[in-house]
């Protein structure tokens, strides 16, 4: 191992041979309820949003609901090691990959990206922190956060001793690092570029009273602008159930609004308004584009594209379209669409749809509001079981 | 009235309101011309909203400068494109390329050299060239560097380059140069940084001097990488004369995407835009122009651009108004000064992310 090369953040494994555990072990549960309580009390880290949040995320309550969801729980254990590639522009996203790989009764190595680290270290130090006490000691020797320079062989390393890799950073990482493969037969997850769309009911949204509207918009906010618009579970298509453009205005007004909170620079204009007029230019769908100041872009659509993929909206930039049932969208749901998020429209409906018509895409049916919540069940996996296997038995038969 | 017309004019005697009037009626033609001719535009405009008749110059609308890296946008047939300028621009990879038929490309050169008048006036002068022959030969360096040359070239009555093709000082060429046309301006052209790193830079550490007191200095391309080495405009002048004794140093602003008209620095520091062409500065919060001494991003407006989509363009390049037809220089028009490019942000979200 070339210790040398790497920068240790947190935990204290040290390379030696790690074994699958059961999943959401109670050692595990403990040491996550301690880390969120020490996140939310700790001055580098309460006044943090985005750790605030993950502390939030990863209160044992929470975390003991899953316990039901899972499937074969009492004859599971942890595939063993899990290394995880962290993405660069998410400073929190490496401790939500580490929780489930707890969960799921592994060891986990994590590498963080030099790029966030300054971004990450106050809760890696809060890892540490937690972990180092001495009935914690399981766990530490099972832990290792890191950071190291791309291309010193690190990642070829951990990846020849792991025995299940997770890389988080959408398709270009996934290509880079697919030229380091895993072992055959480790497990591996990979999570792609997907794009994701809004489904609202225009009637529902008609009957919204101000502060309603005021609350959803704040949600809304939350889903796109919180993330630059840039998330995979961002919406950046709008489908309307139902035509009202005095409707659509008013609700567009109000996110207008609520979005002058959000930083918003000459660059990042300039990119948003490139990426609208391209989009103009090389596609004949867009009818009009409304420009809310800066703040928010709304072009409108002909109609519900089949490639929504292309309609690729940063920093506050949306494509709206109208569909008069749930039908007209399936055609629209490829492989690409990930989170499908409802407001006045019937999860069930929207999720027996895409069974009945067999669409590839839309894996994530989720309220207005929950887009970024990660969840156990992302991409169309069950992460946790992913990262288990099932020890199954078979009884001699007449016996 | 016909760009000729115009090019009739003093290039810094006119004054904005008068040259409003003419740009005004041009670049409402202008745009309506691109609409007919350039279909990717005409989509541009219809879904942009943009009104037929423009109540005012702040209303045409703005073509992205990245938006000619990403798209062959021209308002002529392929079969009378006489020349594609590419620039490489600061995103790296992606090209820029701009398409121009004989008529757009004449343009560009008369402009420039009406420009070019009021430095070194109505005759060609000989021409230093602070950069390597090489620079014309080789497709990767050719560019914005190759093409700035070949424009300037056409001012000139003799050129030399500055650099053999390792961009080492051709200190015998460039004397026996000197001592040619010592009597007479001489025009000294180059990139800014090629000029402070190979030129400058080679004289100082050589404590080698140069002596064209009749020097006149011409160099473009940004500070940026200057600026990085803390290099000011004011040491810039400074360590010039000192290596060479060219009093007169001027710094230009232009791009590719609208080669010819040049914005000229002022014995004052200032840029000036030409009577043919002309700035605004947008507040990026909702495109509203700002007022004098407000920093904003430039758009920059150039009647020529008639065989591309390019005759107003939103820059990446912040800037300040310094002020209308009362710089104390003397000339009409507008003047401001270039702040540096858009700082980049850093953006959240899942994808693009293994880069560090």
């Amino acid at each position: 191992m070339k210790d040398e090369t790497i920068i240790r953040l947190a935990g204290g494994w040290k390379g030696s041979e790690i074994v699958g555990r059961t999943l959401l072990e109670e050692s595990v549960l403990c040491f996550l309820e301690d880390l969120s309580r020490e996140i939310r009390s700790n001055p580098m880290t309460r006044n943090r949003e985005d750790c605030a949040a993950f502390a939030f995320w990863c209160r044992r309550k929470h975390l003991e609901s899953w316990k039901e969801a899972l499937n074969d729980r009492e004859s599971r254990l942890g595939w063993g090691m899990i290394f995880h590639i962290a993405p660069s522009n998410i400073p929190t996203l490496f401790a939500y990959s580490m929780v489930f790989g707890m969960l799921a009764g592994n060891g986990n190595v994590i590498r963080i990206s030099s790029r966030v680290m300054e971004d990450s270290l106050p809760l890696c130090q809060m890892i540490e922190q937690v972990m180092q006490q001495k009935r914690y000691q399981d766990i530490y020797e099972n832990t290792l956060l890191f950071t190291c320079e791309r291309g010193d062989g690190c990642i070829e390393t951990y990846t020849n001793l792991c025995d299940g890799r997770i890389i988080w950073g959408g398709d270009k990482a996934i290509e880079e690092l697919r030229k380091i493969p895993v072992r055959p037969g480790v497990t591996e997850l990979e999570f792609a570029d997907r794009y994701s769309i809004a489904v609202i009911d225009t009637e529902w949204m008609k009957q919204r009273s101000e502060e309603e509207l005021q609350q959803l918009s704040y949600q809304f906010y939350n889903d796109t602008f919180a993330m630059d618009q840039n998330a995979c579970s961002s919406p950046r298509l709008i489908v309307w159930k139902g035509e009202d453009r005095k409707c659509f205005e008013t609700w567009w007004e109000q996110c207008m609004e609520t979005a002058k909170r959000y930083e918003l620079s000459p660059w990042k204009v300039s990119r948003k308004y490139e990426e609208v007029c391209l989009n103009i230019m090389e596609t004949d769908q867009i009818e009009k584009v409304r420009f809310y100041d800066n703040r928010i872009y709304v072009a409108d659509l002909q109609e519900c594209p089949r490639n929504p993929e292309q309609y690729d909206g940063r920093f506050g930039c949306f494509y709206q379209c109208i569909i008069q049932n749930l039908e007209e969208l399936m055609p629209s749901l490829n492989r690409k669409i990930q989170t499908i998020e409802y407001a006045g429209v019937s999860p069930k409906e929207l999720q027996d749809r895409i069974v009945e018509f067999g669409a590839k895409g839309g894996d994530r049916i989720v309220p207005l509001g929950q887009a970024l919540s990660l969840d156990y069940m992302w991409d169309g996996i069950n992460l946790i079981e992913h990262l288990s296997r099932v020890i199954c038995t078979v009884e001699r038969r007449g016996d | 009235m016909e760009y000729e017309e115009l090019l009739k004019q003093e290039p810094f005697g006119v004054s904005q309101k008068e040259k409003e009037v003419w740009f005004y009626n041009y670049f409402t033609e202008l745009t309506a011309y691109h609409k007919e001719h350039c279909p990717a535009y005409a989509k541009l405009l219809s879904a942009l909203q943009v009104p037929e008749a423009f109540s005012s110059m702040s209303q045409i609308p703005m073509m992205p400068v990245s938006a000619f890296k990403d798209m062959k946008l021209r308002s002529v047939e392929e079969e009378d494109v006489f020349k594609v300028i590419t620039s490489s621009g600061t995103t790296g990879k992606k090209v820029s390329e701009i398409y121009l038929d004989e008529e757009t490309a004449a343009n560009q050169q008369k402009t420039l050299v009406r420009i070019m008048e009021e430095v070194i006036g109505k005759r060609r002068i000989p021409m230093l060239i602070a950069d390597s022959p090489e620079v014309l030969q080789d497709r990767n360096m050719f560019s914005a560097r190759g093409a700035g040359i070949l424009g300037f070239s056409i001012v000139s009555s003799r050129h030399q380059y500055a650099f053999n093709k390792d961009m080492n000082l051709d200190v015998k060429g460039i004397e026996a140069f000197l001592e040619k046309y010592k009597n007479g301006p001489i025009l000294v052209f180059g990139f800014t940084y090629m000029i402070w790193k190979y030129f400058y830079g080679a004289l100082k550490e050589s404590e080698k001097k140069l002596s064209i007191p009749n020097g006149i200095m011409i160099h473009g391309g940004g500070w940026k990488k200057l600026q990085a080495q803390a290099v000011s405009m004011e040491d810039f002048k400074k360590g010039i004369q000192e290596v060479s004794e060219i009093k007169q140093v001027y710094d230009y602003y232009g791009m590719a995407e609208q080669t010819g008209c040049i914005y000229l620095e002022c014995e004052y520091g200032h840029l000036h835009a030409s009577t043919y062409s002309d700035i605004l500065i947008r507040n990026m919060q909702d495109f509203s122009v700002c007022e004098i001494g407000t920093e904003g991003t430039i758009q920059v407006l150039s009647p020529m651009a008639r065989s591309y989509p390019g005759h107003s363009i939103l820059t990446e390049d912040q800037g300040i108004l310094l002020g209308i037809d009362d710089c104390p220089c003397g000339k009409k028009g507008k003047y401001f000064k270039v702040t540096g490019r858009m700082q980049h942000a850093e953006v959240r979200g899942c994808s693009d992310t293994y880069e560090g």
